[in-house]
């Protein structure tokens, strides 16, 4: 049995084995991966994993070779990989009947719907996060919750937290930690922060990996290409968590989210999180902020962005992220 | 002693033990994940402790994937963790081998 890498793109016989593989273990073959392994016995493959970031995906062993628990050593050489990245922390999504497989590797499950189960392993986990949510923690009577992107922070995501602020005591804004929008995770905390640096009242989070994340809800980041069934999964996984493992820790009564004309991901991402708040969490959809009677987007900012129409940037974000935005005009264009 | 880093040893094949270190506030606590839990759970609990107090690491939060390692197993997975931890390579030979090892 021998371990190697895969390198697809040099290697097409490999990419077809591997392909035959994961479509015989009820896989797509799914090529958004970073780094893909397989143990060939002899010339055939017969066990595969890839890593997308630090997320393990695309994991199969032939059905011939179940008995041998080739799994062990396929997953010890992806952590041994993220390791040497000094990542050590790791993700795993998979079906509720191959759970334990990974339970008995040492991960654990973060949250689970009907179809998917989200694990983990190392560090910072979820303990974590949640251990930073309740330092973070204001005692409040009815406190609300928004997640944004912010990519960049609008008029639009303004009026979000000012009608959260007028039926809530309290109002947890959470900034999605994943650097794949145009904006850096940085920079998008910061333009939160700045909008709201006069009220008390916002808390301003970041989501770390646990909500609208890679891990938990990779659809939202290819919006154009995204499976609308796959991205219903993902994102009543997304929901899910969010109703068990975050709201209790911060006592999230209401949740607001933006109305959403223009992208079908987002909207399946809406009437997800409405059915599974149901009953246990108030959730507000608040129609968007209309400039001239158009809806203001994050999209449209961008896209004025990038044609140096700084005029109509002006109109559509408040003025603390028009002096960002000019500040570091340079990487916004790029 | 206090450390923001972790680190894991081992492997999670038949007859080794897989550990990882995390940072924790205050004292030794072991989440052991085993196939023998329920014969020596407390053996290998108490085995691990045993190893850290002595390598002078009192506050450390491990995470062990046990697949039915023996004792001598256990305890040279634990000790490697522990120096990988405090970045040492200098290993105190005489020291470990008066534990009996």
């Amino acid at each position: 049995m021998q371990l190697k890498r895969l390198w697809f793109d040099i290697n097409p016989v490999a990419k077809r084995q591997w392909q035959a593989l994961l479509t015989q273990a009820g896989l797509m073959a799914d090529e958004q991966v970073d780094y893909t392994i397989g143990l060939y016995d002899g010339d055939n493959l017969v066990a595969t994993g890839s890593l997308y970031q630090n997320i393990i995906k695309c994991v199969a062993v032939a059905t011939t070779e179940t008995h041998q628990n080739l799994l062990a050593p396929l997953i010890k050489a992806l952590l041994d990989r993220l390791d040497e990245q000094q990542q050590s922390h790791a993700f795993v999504y998979t079906k509720p009947c191959t759970a334990p497989y990974f339970e008995a590797l040492g991960f654990k499950a973060v949250v689970a719907t009907t179809h998917v189960v989200l694990l983990e392993r190392g560090y910072p986990d979820l303990n974590a996060y949640q251990l930073l949510l309740d330092q973070r923690k204001v005692t409040s009577a009815n406190a609300g919750a928004i997640v944004m992107n912010a990519n960049p922070f609008t008029n639009g995501h303004l009026q979000l937290i000012q009608t959260a602020l007028a039926t809530c005591d309290v109002v947890y804004v959470f900034v999605v930690s994943e650097d794949r929008s145009q904006f850096d995770t940085q920079a998008r905390l910061t333009m939160v922060q700045q909008a709201v640096a006069d009220q008390s009242r916002v808390i301003v989070l970041p989501t770390n990996h646990y909500l609208v994340a890679n891990a938990t809800f990779p659809a939202y980041f290819l919006k154009d290409q995204a499976d609308l069934a796959v991205a219903k999964e993902q994102a009543q996984l997304d929901a899910t968590l969010f109703l068990r493992k975050i709201s209790p820790i911060l006592d999230i009564h209401h949740r607001f989210v933006g109305d959403e004309p223009f992208s079908p991901v987002t909207k399946v991402y809406n009437d997800q999180l409405a059915q599974v708040l149901t009953g246990q969490l108030q959730l507000t959809v608040v129609p968007r902020l209309t400039v001239d009677a158009q809806p203001v987007s994050a999209t449209q900012v961008r896209q004025a962005l990038a044609a140096n129409d700084w005029a109509t940037v002006k109109q559509l974000v408040p003025a603390t992220s028009y002096h960002y935005l000019k500040g570091s005009q340079p990487h916004a264009n790029s | 002693m206090q450390t923001a880093k972790t680190v894991t040893v081992g492997t999670m094949e038949s007859s080794d033990i897989m550990i990882t270190l995390k940072p924790n506030a205050s004292g030794i606590t072991i989440d052991l994940d085993s196939n023998v839990k329920k014969q020596f759970g407390a053996h290998i609990t108490a085995l691990m402790t045993e190893v850290l107090q002595k390598l002078g690491i009192n506050d450390i939060a491990v995470e062990a994937v046990d697949k039915g390692a023996l004792d001598c197993t256990i305890k040279a997975r634990t000790i490697a963790a522990a120096y990988r931890l405090q970045g040492k390579t200098d290993y105190d030979w005489e020291a470990l081998n008066s534990w009996n090892v």
